[in-house]
């Protein structure tokens, strides 16, 4: 249609078609005899012929679309306030939504930033527990296990080794010295990874590898941007020091942003700023306790579970042809199993299940917030029905009236998107800084491209979706009945509809607030759990007692009553104990017992080992319940003797009198004679409640290279900390104290419940104040459409209690269907959160209880201000009004 | 007359066009002129309606088919929008027709067999 596309001829083409109509008009009227009514007959809607006839015209749906738009926006900037509510309701809705999905994005979706990252693997020794359904949990492996792994393995590409516990002591700006993480790597990990160009400088080179000479290091981005600010200069400079110090440390490149290869393995910890070469290969294999972690690459088309079965087949071998070889046995004599898991599982672990909680509670809070919404809008347009009538009774089709109402709460719906995202960059930082560590790839997550083309379309299905029910709702009665009959009638479907939508975001406003309140209650729960030890005037020292020169020679007691006299020497300590683990991290010692009447070869697994020195108990605060402590008589050479905890008594003896019973254990071939019993006491997390453990004497124990200091002090502990550190550094020179609060590690274990509840709960007040909102304006609006019938009851002696009573009664019809129908939904959706729980059921009745009373008290605040104010209007006014 | 107005036929879209076109070969027309003419030549059976006139003759002058100017209509001693045949228009109206023609004649085949009897 060339000639009337142009724009430009649209007027003229108006102005004829306009003349045209009106010439038809006047020959019909004088064909007629002058009778113009049946001239306009004969025409038929002038509108609708113009509606058609423009149609024709072509260019036409984006001139409509332009109209809608002005015609939208007009609505729009007429009411503010309004428009103001509702784009800042959708923009709640919209920033919780992106801000979570933002995170899922980084954290879980968005691959790995490595070459082809579908085949990269982890190897590891199988500790029988599993990080998510699914994912076995995979420890590190010997030297001789990595070596036969290399030579016998088929399904890899490539296979490298990463040792996790090196220190690297730093040259400080103050001329000391500061150990800092860093990760020795085998040949091979950067081209596995497809990191062929560092950042700066060069990598490695192969025989930086296997020469023990030079003293090669890479800085990771972030390290170099944190510590170094950038420096191009940082290549060629000694850093400090390397290979037990024998070496200067030469900084040779910067690795590419985001390379966190091992983060898989270490999500929770301190990422290493270091990486530094090694031939793992070359070492000998019996070499001490090194423990290697493994990643591979499977070759093209090898399944994981081909991957799993080949490598489990190994270590099967490796365990009967070296069977004294170091590192293939477990301390319990069975051999160590081996497993393969897919590194973007492992890097993802736990965090799939919560992340998709929150995902979840933020698409209920969007929901909410388009309902929300809906309502606001709603009681407008409810004033709008005559209008709409009058729009169709000039020739509107219907679909357009819907598409005008659209096109309004399309613009509030990107309107509302343009707040989310602004508010979701504020959720996005927010969210990572308080996140806890457990979390991966959190420096992955941004509002990117792909966040933002989700957000877009979120928010354009949310505004049709605000928009649907209004348009629909409104036009169903065509041109006529609300013009004839007053358009107050015809409202009442649109009412219901209301209705409906107050009690959806009332019960959308419980499943929220429920769920909020298990994850608090959880929460204060496992804070409130006796850990069963005094945490607040406790320090723990950890020295790695073989690196101290001055014990390391000596045996295991010798060498720890040394260390902890040094400690005990030290100002503002009352007393220091020694212990082989820290309280509130994994157990050093994992073993296996037979109690009295077991087989010969049934094992009791998962019991906790500890070694502790005599006073520890007294230091510790942890009480004796039964029999007696250990004492200077448990010598290497009496009787083996041993302490269990309630947990252990209760799960394994069954209320049997313990005293003087004998636990075997596989490292032992004579029994522990039980002498005594000892409260519980929280070994990792209060969330995973307590566990059967055992306690030996340290003079009976010789399997570990630490001792842990616990270290009661006189003084406030913050006090004391820097003397602490003096006695590390001058036992133990060169490396990094390593002393922490007792309080602080417990905190940092409540850091992952904390934070759960601290979201959800966001969502959960925001839900709860947006609910509040929306039957605020459902109640207003009821007040002031029944402005005439309540003066009619006021005027004809009406008490005003009585006006106030009937809207209560209305505000508690929409509450009852909402508040019974989210506790159902809540009562069914809560069980998503069972792995999140402790010491509550999902259907905890105490907390059901509170969030339906919450709820109620903010309804009913919501619901009284407009009924008092539709009590405190002068009758004669009311009716005056109409 | 409302007996007589239940026998009329709408006319079809695609059939409105062919007619427009038929009665603009006799002449340039106006609008109002072209649905008397369909009107009255079709004994009031093809009921035009006047408001889907103006969309079609809009319609088939954005085609190229018709184009259109003010003139003094012949009929009316006034300046109308009077509407005249192209001759593109022309020649779609010979393809219309011949169309039209092979369809009425297949389904007066089928209604009325050769020997040319009424069928019962």
């Amino acid at each position: 249609m060339p000639i009337f596309s142009r724009w430009w001829t649209r007027r003229t083409l108006e102005q004829r078609l306009e003349r045209e109509l009106r010439d038809h008009l006047a020959l019909e009227a004088e064909d007629q005899g002058g009778d113009w009514a049946a001239a306009h007959r004969a025409l038929g809607n002038q509108t609708r012929i113009k509606e058609d006839t423009r149609a024709e015209w072509g260019g036409v749906w984006l001139e409509r679309l332009s109209q809608d738009v002005a015609s939208a926006m007009r609505q729009v900037i007429r009411r503010p306030m309004l428009s103001l509510g509702v784009a800042v309701t959708l923009g709640l809705g919209i920033a919780a939504t992106t801000t979570i999905y933002a995170v899922i994005d980084g954290v879980m979706l968005r691959r790995l930033p490595y070459e082809e990252p579908a085949a990269l693997v982890t190897v590891g020794a199988i500790s029988g527990t599993f990080v998510a359904p699914g994912v076995q949990d995979l420890g590190p492996v010997s030297i001789l296990h990595y070596k036969q792994l290399r030579q016998r393995a088929r399904v890899f590409d490539a296979l490298v080794a990463v040792n996790t516990q090196r220190l690297m002591p730093l040259a400080s700006p103050d001329g000391g010295e500061t150990n800092v993480r860093a990760h020795e790597i085998s040949d091979g990990l950067f081209g596995m990874l497809g990191t062929t160009t560092p950042a700066l400088g060069r990598l490695f080179l192969p025989e930086e590898y296997e020469t023990a000479q030079e003293g090669a290091v890479m800085v990771t981005f972030e390290e170099w941007h944190s510590r170094y600010g950038g420096d191009r200069g940082i290549v060629g400079r000694a850093i400090g020091r390397i290979r037990g110090g024998r070496f200067p440390a030469v900084v040779v490149g910067v690795l590419p942003p985001d390379f966190h290869p091992l983060e898989a393995l270490f999500s929770g910890g301190e990422r290493p700023g270091y990486y530094f070469p090694r031939a793992p290969e070359l070492l000998p294999g019996d070499r001490g306790g090194e423990q290697w972690y493994v990643l591979g690459r499977l070759r093209r088309g090898v399944s994981n579970e081909r991957a799993q079965s080949e490598v489990a087949g190994i270590a099967a071998d490796v365990a009967r042809e070296f069977p004294h070889a170091f590192g293939v046995r477990q301390g319990n004599g069975d051999p160590y199993r081996l497993g393969v898991n897919g590194l973007h599982e492992q890097t993802v672990g736990a965090n799939a299940q919560v992340l998709r909680v929150f995902l979840g509670a933020a698409a209920l809070l969007l929901a909410l917030a388009v309902m929300n919404a809906a309502t606001l809008l709603l009681a407008r347009s409810l004033d709008r029905v005559k209008e709409f009538s009058i729009r169709m009774a000039l020739g509107a089709r219907r679909m357009r009236i819907v598409r005008l109402v659209i096109c309004e709460t399309g613009m509030l719906a990107i309107a509302g998107g343009g707040i989310g995202i602004v508010i979701a960059y504020g959720g996005v930082e927010a969210f990572v800084r308080f996140a806890p560590a457990s979390i991966p790839r959190l420096n992955a997550v941004a509002i990117d491209g792909r966040v933002l083309a989700i957000t877009a379309a979120t928010s354009l299905v949310t505004g049709v979706a605000v928009g649907l029910l209004p348009a629909l709702g409104l036009t169903r009665w065509g041109a006529w009945q609300p013009l004839q009959a007053g358009a107050r009638s015809f409202a009442e479907p649109a009412v219901r509809t209301r209705t409906m939508l107050v009690a959806g975001q009332i019960a959308l406003a419980i499943v929220l607030l429920a769920g909020a309140g298990l994850l608090f209650n959880s929460f204060v729960r496992m804070r409130s759990v006796d850990p069963g030890i005094d945490v607040d005037r406790i320090v723990t020292v950890t020295i790695p007692y073989k690196d101290a020169a001055a014990v390391r020679r000596l045996p295991l007691p010798q060498a720890w009553d040394r260390l902890l006299d040094e400690l005990r020497a030290a100002p503002g300590v009352a007393s220091a104990a020694g212990t082989s683990t820290t309280p509130f991290q994994t157990p050093f010692w994992s073993l296996r017992a037979r109690v009295p009447g077991d087989e010969p070869d049934s094992w009791r697994e998962g019991i906790a080992g500890y070694a502790i020195t005599p006073d520890y108990l007294d230091t510790v605060g942890t009480r004796l319940l039964v029999g007696r402590n250990f004492h200077r008589l448990d010598g290497p050479r009496s009787e083996r003797v041993a302490l269990i905890n309630e947990s252990f008594a209760r799960t394994h003896l069954h209320g049997a009198d313990p005293l003087g019973l004998v636990v075997r254990l596989p490292e032992y071939d004579d029994g522990l004679r039980i002498v005594g019993v000892v409260e519980d006491v929280v070994q990792q997390r209060a969330e995973d409640g307590f566990r059967p453990a055992i306690y030996v004497p340290y003079t009976q124990y010789s399997g570990t290279a630490f001792v842990v200091a616990v270290v009661r002090t006189a003084r406030p502990p913050e006090t004391i900390l820097n003397d602490l550190r003096a006695v590390s550094s001058r036992l133990v020179p060169g490396r990094q104290p390593d002393i922490r609060l007792m309080r602080d590690m417990l905190d940092s274990t409540l850091t992952a419940p904390r934070f759960r509840a601290m979201l959800i709960g966001a969502f959960a007040i925001t839900a709860t104040m947006l609910g509040a909102v929306g039957l605020y304006a459902a109640m207003a609006h009821f007040v002031e459409r029944r402005h005439r019938e309540l003066g009619i009851r006021l005027a004809l002696g009406g008490q005003r209690g009585d006006v106030i009573r009937l809207v209560l009664e209305r505000a508690m019809r929409l509450l009852l269907s909402g508040l019974v129908i989210g506790v159902v939904a809540a009562l069914i959706l809560s069980r998503a959160l069972q792995g999140f729980l402790f010491g509550v059921e999902a259907h905890d009745i105490g907390t059901f209880v509170a969030v339906v009373i919450t709820l109620l008290f903010v309804s009913a605040i919501a619901s009284v201000l407009p009924a008092r104010r539709a009590a405190a209007v002068d009758p004669i006014t009311m009716l005056k009004a109409e | 007359m409302s007996s007589r107005r239940d026998e009329r036929i709408e006319v079809l879209r695609g059939t409105l066009d062919m007619l427009i076109l038929k009665t603009l070969v006799l002449g340039p027309a106006h609008g109002h002129y072209i649905a008397k003419h369909i009107q009255r030549t079709t004994d009031d059976l093809l009921q035009v309606e006047h408001g889907s006139l103006y969309p079609a003759l809009h319609r088939l002058e954005g085609k190229g088919l018709v184009s259109s100017k003010w003139a003094m209509a012949n009929d009316r001693n006034r300046e109308l929008r009077v509407y005249r045949l192209t001759a593109k228009g022309k020649k779609q109206l010979l393809r219309e027709e011949s169309r039209w023609k092979q369809l009425t004649e297949a389904i007066a085949r089928l209604m009325w067999p050769a020997d040319g009897r009424e069928p019962r």
